[in-house]
């Protein structure tokens, strides 16, 4: 395994193929981020969710602002030139040319009034004028052409009207003029200023605003004539449009727009909806009244008779909207914030798109509404909402996906990229060898991350680039549109961005790897334009400080071979009266002169003893711990002595070093025992040879026909001898063998009634033969205990071997079971032939018989083996004796 | 005339071995380690070999595994290694019976004896109705006869049921209360010992070695069992 994954990470093969996949990865996830952004775009954050949401819908709706008020409907005509000869089409040229002079007159006069701009924090254009040229503006103008007092004109953030706010900078400063004008506040609701109560009053909802826009006269409020003229201008061009006051409207945009172009006469264009003139959609229906002329522009066939459930009835449509004195109102269709395009742009041709005097005068065309409905009814006609719809259709297709199944894949594909990238920067270095730097790695890093950041920085920008083109590409002259951007965004392909975003980070993944190289080879210091310049000095510097370490280590170093903790002990007190000197000393100091300094300097002190305090508590625990493990036999027990400070980790390698003293120990403990058995098999095994030869050939002789007595005799006590000596011998080894431990034992649940019955069984005859009679005792409830089976055996035979060599013929000879608490026993009682002149606990002892005078052909091993055997069992032979009475008690654990 | 193979590292047990067999009437051939041993076998017809384990070159318990690739003749090991581990070992290799030295001779005798006769009967004894065999040991329930190798073996009726009983659960460990119940036909009420004297009777006229039971084997503190062979 270690050996396969070294191969892996060595060989090129696998840092190719993961090189290939990171980059796979990295333009994939590029891709998506392409659809992404293109997605958001589209649908304005994924908020469009169907087509009369969409800015496709919005920016259509716009395009009937200026068709319905110009009456193209109405007319039955084909061409620009024919519809120039309608009463609308008069009226709209000659409307334009009024426009255009007035825009060209505002813009000559600005322009040779020396009136400065000024874009504001709110991104809007404010102005101010030097009238007497001594460099110190008089006037200042709001976006509006109001003029601000100076305090507001720098300080004014437009946020909506307050006329509480207004009221008070009136106070404030006198010489702010203020203007009659509709304002709206942040909820829609419209103001008017009303001179005779010196205040804004809120506009009478029921459609009698109209009578109240009496413009002041200008002189009247104490400004000269240049400054009410330059204030009418500036007010007029931000009436026409909301990128006035953005500074984004030129002399030539406002003229091309506010004058009818031949162009825009046509059939609608399919590849631009929202341009042209629509008046005739089969999909809109509309009704819109103008108050001031009484008209009613329709295309659906509404009279002016019509009740408003008529009205709406003839309208239709899967979508309709109404307004109707300032209140709108969504009929039928989608709950969305999109769609107000048409009755949106219709207020704004009530209120803010003309000059207020020609609107009251009726001196044009652009005539206040009174109720205004609009309906959208999804046609199969060629109209442009429906060509519309196709391409939103279409749009949608082709992002099948949804922004945020798009965004999730873009992440967890540069995710998987990062993981792929780090992989390979971790084994870039790997060799055969170990890790190897690269010649690209010694040019210094300055270096080398200028050139890659560099080549990745131009992508990156390139990416800024599509992005910012695409968003801005959106900004079209009545606003911003979606639509537009998404459609020039469609034109950079995902792959292109998807390919930047591979190029923009390969030179990065190239710097990780050189990276991460020199790191892992210790090298990266080494590479650096700081290590050529600097390079020896620090070498120099860093020797010293090292030295110094050294020392300061070595004064610190405790040693209690050699002091008896002398030093551990002072350096103890010192450390600790230290601190306690030096925080009550800063304590009492911050305290008192309330330093900041010095209160961080307290809690530094405090965090040290802390920190140290920390390691010695988890030192001491280590060791603890290693000791507690030594203690319970695990004699593999090791200590951590990282973060150790210096004396706790001789602590520990003291307590490692008593461990393997133990373990020593423990190790020729072992070595001795298997040696002693070792030693009792062989001196077994090379004492039996000869004997068998002995017992064999001496059996031979017996079978020879000697005639010699004497010989005879002598065979005699020969065979006898070498028996003895047989008997001897194995019970020396088995007595060694028993003693020493080297026996292998199996316990297993030993029922003892049985048991007995099976050892009488096996002896009663020997016995009886000799005169004794054997009685057991057993209780009625088995006795069980643990015991090995065989070894049990083997106490008893010897215990009645015992019985047969020195019981008194004519006895009885009982056996009992019984069972304590703890054992289980059997009581063995006879009566012994000889006098038992020898202590009872002395029977049990090695070669000692119960016959002094050693006549008999008993080995004198019989009871220590029955003694040991027990033992080594957990259970005990006890050996008593009364008079001639000799009792043995084998006890052995219960079960 | 059988012939005995007797494999021995030490010259002196060779020789005393080679007297006891030639008197008991075998012809003998010698072996000083396994690989003679081995030749002899493949050289000549041998009914029986006694083989010591601890020798030079190729030992006793290897020289089995040989042996036993090709031949079943018994193998009697002979040894000076007299623990139970040993003895399951050898035996395990494949040896028929195991012999500590020292050795009682007349038991090696009787050994050699029973292995070679059941050596040769093997194949010619067929089986009779109403007869249990195991190893050398027949009971013929109809006759009511228990035989050792062959020979008769002169029972009496309560040792007869408890052989009975025995052998018609070959392998099977039965309780002294239960072999109690099964011949006296009473329950056993401290019983145990009754049984258990008789067992021993049996052991002495049915086993070589008593002390060291081939056939009737007691289970302590459980009861005993014929061994199935």
């Amino acid at each position: 395994m270690d050996t396969r994954w070294k191969n892996i990470k060595t060989s090129p093969w696998a840092k190719l193929i993961a090189l290939l996949l990171t980059a796979v990865l990295l333009f994939c996830s590029g891709f998506y981020a392409s659809l992404f952004l293109r997605s958001v775009l589209l649908y304005n954050c994924g908020q469009a969710n169907s087509f009369v949401e969409s800015y496709a819908f919005h920016d259509l709706m716009s395009a009937y602002e200026r068709a319905i008020l110009s009456g193209a409907e109405q007319a039955s005509v084909t061409s620009y030139d024919e519809w120039l000869k309608t009463d609308q089409g008069s009226g709209m040229e000659k409307n334009d040319k009024i426009i255009a002079e007035k825009i060209n007159a505002a813009f000559d006069l600005l322009d040779g009034s020396g009136l400065d701009t000024f874009v504001t924090d709110d991104n809007r254009w404010r102005y101010a004028l030097d009238e007497n040229g001594d460099g110190v503006y008089d006037v200042y103008f709001n976006y509006q052409g109001t003029v601000i007092s100076k305090k507001a004109f720098e300080s004014l953030q437009y946020s909506g009207f307050d006329p509480e706010e207004i009221a008070d900078a009136d106070d404030e400063d006198a010489t702010v003029p203020t203007r009659a004008a509709v304002l709206t506040d942040e909820s829609g609701k419209a103001y008017v200023f009303d001179p005779a109560k010196d205040a804004y009053v809120p506009v009478d909802t029921e459609g009698t605003a109209a009578t109240t826009l009496q413009p002041q006269a200008q002189e009247t409020d104490g400004l000269n004539k240049q400054t009410a003229a330059i204030s009418q201008a500036l007010y007029y061009l931000d009436s026409l449009g909301g990128d006035t006051c953005y500074g984004l409207a030129s002399r030539e945009t406002l003229l091309e727009r506010y004058t009818m172009q031949k162009d825009n006469w046509s059939k609608p264009d399919t590849n631009a909806p929202g341009t042209g003139i629509r008046a005739n959609d089969a999909s809109a229906h509309y009704a819109v009244f103008v108050s001031s002329t009484g008209n009613l522009v329709t295309n659906c066939g509404v009279t002016k008779a019509d009740s408003e459930a008529e009205i709406l009835a003839k309208l239709g449509g899967a979508y309709a909207e109404s307004w109707v004195n300032g209140v709108y109102t969504r009929i039928s269709g989608e709950q969305a914030q999109a769609a107000h395009g048409l009755l949106g742009n219709l207020h704004d041709a009530l209120y803010g798109s003309s000059d207020p005097l020609e609107l009251l005068q009726g001196d044009g065309i652009y005539q206040p509404i009174e109720r205004a409905y609009f309906s959208y009814t999804p046609s199969n006609a060629e109209d442009a909402f429906t060509l519309a719809k196709l391409g939103y259709d279409d749009f949608s297709a082709r992002s099948a996906q949804s922004p945020a199944v798009c965004l999730v894949l873009a992440c967890v594909l540069f995710l998987l990229a990062c993981i792929c990238g780090i992989w390979l920067s971790v084994v870039s270095g790997e060799t055969a060898q170990g890790v190897r730097v690269r010649w690209f790695d010694k040019i210094p890093l300055l270096f080398r991350a200028a050139v890659l950041l560099g080549i990745s920085a131009c992508f990156i920008a390139l990416l800024c680039g599509i992005c910012f083109v695409s968003f801005y590409a959106g900004e079209t002259i009545y606003g911003y549109s979606f639509f537009q951007a998404s459609r020039f965004l469609a034109q950079a392909p995902n792959g292109l961005t998807a390919l930047a975003v591979l190029l923009a980070g390969l030179p990065l993944l190239a710097l990780l790897c050189s990276v991460v190289r020199t790191v892992r080879t210790r090298t990266f210091t080494r590479y650096t334009l700081c290590h050529w310049v600097l390079g020896k000095p620090l070498r120099w510097l860093w020797g010293k400080l090292k030295k110094l370490i050294e020392k300061v280590v070595y004064i610190l170093a405790v040693d209690y071979q050699k002091d008896g903790g002398k030093k551990f002990k002072i350096l103890s007190l010192l450390a600790v009266a230290g601190f306690l000197i030096l925080s009550s000393l800063l304590f009492f100091l911050s305290g008192l002169e309330r330093l900041p300094l010095l209160f961080f300097l307290l809690w530094v002190c405090n965090g040290a003893v802390f920190l140290f305090a920390g390691l010695l508590i988890v030192s001491l625990d280590r060791i603890m711990a290693g000791a507690s493990q030594i203690k319970q036999g695990q004699l593999d027990a090791k200590i951590d002595t990282r973060f150790m400070p210096g004396f706790m980790k001789q602590f520990a390698a003291d307590i490692m070093s008593i461990r393997d003293g133990l373990n020593q120990a423990v190790d020729s403990a072992i070595k001795d025992q298997k040696m002693k058995a070792e030693l009792i098999t062989n001196v077994s095994h090379d004492l039996k040879t000869p004997l068998t030869s002995i017992v064999t050939y001496v059996d031979l002789l017996k079978k020879c026909e000697i005639e010699d007595e004497d010989a005879n005799r002598y065979i005699g006590i020969l065979d006898e001898k070498s028996q003895r000596l047989k008997t001897l011998i194995e019970d020396l080894v088995e007595a060694s063998k028993a003693s020493s431990g080297a026996i292998e034992l199996h316990p297993v649940k030993l029922n003892l009634n049985e048991f007995a019955a099976q050892i009488v069984g096996e002896h009663a005859d020997a016995l009886e033969a000799q005169g004794m009679e054997l009685i057991l005792k057993t209780p009625e409830t088995p006795v069980t205990v643990t015991a090995d089976a065989q070894k049990t055996s083997r106490v008893m035979e010897n215990l009645f071997t015992n019985i047969s060599k020195y019981g008194l013929e004519g006895t009885r000879v009982y056996l009992d079971v019984l069972e304590s608490e703890q054992f289980g026993c059997m009581i063995l009682k006879n009566i012994s032939r000889f006098p038992l002149d020898t202590p009872a606990e002395e029977l049990t002892r090695r070669f000692v018989r119960g016959d002094s005078a050693r006549g008999g052909e008993g080995s004198g091993l019989g009871l220590s083996i029955a003694d040991d055997l027990c033992t080594l069992q957990g259970g005990q032979c006890i050996v008593s004796t009364d008079g001639d009475l000799f009792k043995v008690t084998v006890a052995l654990p219960r079960a | 005339m059988y012939t005995v193979l007797v494999c021995d590292d030490d010259l002196a047990i060779l020789d005393s071995l080679q007297i006891y067999l030639e008197l008991e009437g075998y012809q003998v051939l010698r072996a000083e380690n396994g690989r003679q041993a081995i030749a002899q076998v493949e050289a000549h017809t041998v009914h029986c070999a006694i083989l010591d384990i601890m020798m030079p070159g190729l030992d006793g318990l290897q020289a089995t595994l040989r042996l036993r690739e090709k031949n079943n003749i018994p193998i009697i090991l002979l040894s000076a290694k007299s623990e139970d581990t040993d003895k399951i070992t050898g035996l395990s290799f494949g040896a028929d019976d195991y012999v500590t030295k020292p050795f009682n001779p007349l038991e090696l005798m009787a050994r050699v004896k029973s292995q070679i006769r059941r050596y040769t009967a093997l194949g010619a004894m067929e089986q009779k109705e109403g007869v249990i065999t195991t190893g050398g040991l027949s009971l013929d329930t109809l006759a009511k006869t228990l035989s050792l190798d062959g020979e008769p073996v002169r029972l009496t009726a309560t040792e007869y049921g408890i052989v009975s009983v025995l052998m018609e659960n070959l392998g099977r460990v039965l309780s002294t209360a239960q072999i109690y119940e099964a011949v006296w036909n009473e329950p056993a009420y401290a019983a145990e010992k009754t049984v258990t004297v008789h067992i021993r009777r049996i052991r002495e006229k049915i086993e070589i070695n008593p002390k060291d039971p081939k056939y009737l084997k007691v289970v302590w503190g459980i009861g005993y069992k014929m061994e199935k062979y």
